[in-house]
């Protein structure tokens, strides 16, 4: 995403915060396609990646006086959507519509450019969540996701436990829950 | 696959943008609440201090509700207020009633809390509206216990204000118009 457009969408949503309506227009006009082309990245299905952002949407108005003027606000609705898409794949897969399939499908083909400034959109979320853990909470988890040799034992899967409740409690500060 | 009615989801969108911001400002409810609660316990009136309680309220709700310079006015317009509203409850306990004295406490009160109002204004980047809004606010939040100690204390609460708030609006209004 050019960085202008990032900065311009971003300072929208803070107008929007602050109660300029005039900012309301070009906040939903921005926003809906970065959250539509996430939703489809994490979700595969047009009709739920559509259904996710929609929701998406509407808890980004709902909760936009709770955005940290001082963190940006794409991320911050990025955030949210994710949040969206992973409560949309917990639904269908209790639903049992991809009975066997839990995991998302990527989109089939090579990933296009934009859905990989979104990806890229939800790294810095998730680095941004990560920042706000203590320096052992970072390293337990990246010992885990790196599949270290000493990332086993009954002591690591303890604070492996906590560490991930401590992250998911910063993501829920920082981007809402479902 | 039926087609997304974005002017739908728009408008719907929209409607959940203002119905959360009047979630958010229904809090501002809550200081009228209080103040109406400690005037009529400590002054034994009922009516005045309710009714310019909830004028309060409304008011405070309608600027935290619309946002930019009205709602960042309520909390300190608010605190502003007190110290006039804690002045009549003052007033009110010593059992004085002669309209000069009443006058006089009142005026001193608002007059320093018109004050410190002109101070935090002027961070502010519209500032006459900003000290428009928020002096509306005092204004009301002193009248909820002034109200309880007679014609005196309103006209010192009023004058007060008008005192700081004069000098600092022609001040504000012309800094404004020159940047």
């Amino acid at each position: 995403m050019d960085p202008n457009v990032r900065a311009q969408i971003d300072a929208d949503l803070v107008r929007l915060a602050d109660g300029d309506r005039s900012a309301f227009d070009p906040t939903f006009t921005a926003l809906w396609p970065l959250v539509v082309a996430l939703s489809t990245r994490l979700l595969g299905s047009r009709a739920d990646a559509e259904d996710a952002a929609q929701e998406a949407m509407f808890k980004v108005f709902d909760r936009i006086n709770e955005l940290d003027v001082a963190r940006s606000g794409v991320s911050w609705a990025l955030g949210i959507t994710a949040w969206e898409c992973r409560a949309m794949r917990s639904r269908r897969v209790r639903r049992r519509e991809d009975a066997g399939d839990a995991a998302v499908e990527p989109v089939s083909g090579a990933p296009s450019p934009e859905s990989e400034v979104m990806t890229r959109e939800l790294l810095i979320a998730s680095r941004e969540v990560l920042g706000e853990l203590s320096p052992a909470d970072q390293e337990t988890l990246r010992a885990t996701f790196d599949e270290l040799p000493n990332a086993t034992g009954p002591t690591f899967r303890k604070r492996r436990e906590r560490a991930l409740a401590r992250l998911r409690h910063a993501w829920r500060r920082l981007y809402g829950t479902s | 696959m039926e087609r997304l009615d974005l002017d739908a989801l728009r408008r719907r969108s929209r409607r959940t943008y203002e119905i959360g911001r009047w979630r958010r400002a229904s809090v501002s409810v809550l200081p009228a609440a209080a103040l109406a609660l400690l005037a009529t316990r400590a002054a034994g009136e009922i009516m005045d201090p309710i009714v310019t309680a909830t004028i309060l309220a409304l008011v405070s709700v309608a600027f935290s509700w619309w946002g930019q310079h009205a709602g960042s006015a309520v909390l300190p317009g608010t605190l502003a207020g007190t110290l006039p509203f804690a002045a009549a409850l003052a007033v009110r306990w010593s059992g004085e009633t002669r309209f000069a004295t009443c006058a006089v406490v009142s005026f001193v009160a608002s007059a320093i809390g018109g004050l410190l109002l002109a101070r935090r204004v002027r961070r502010s980047d519209a500032r006459a509206r900003a000290w428009l809004y928020a002096g509306a606010i005092a204004l009301l939040t002193g009248s909820v216990a002034c109200s309880c100690i007679g014609l005196g204390g309103f006209v010192g609460l009023v004058l007060g204000l008008a005192a700081v708030a004069t000098p600092s609006l022609l001040l504000l209004s012309r800094s404004d118009s020159v940047q």
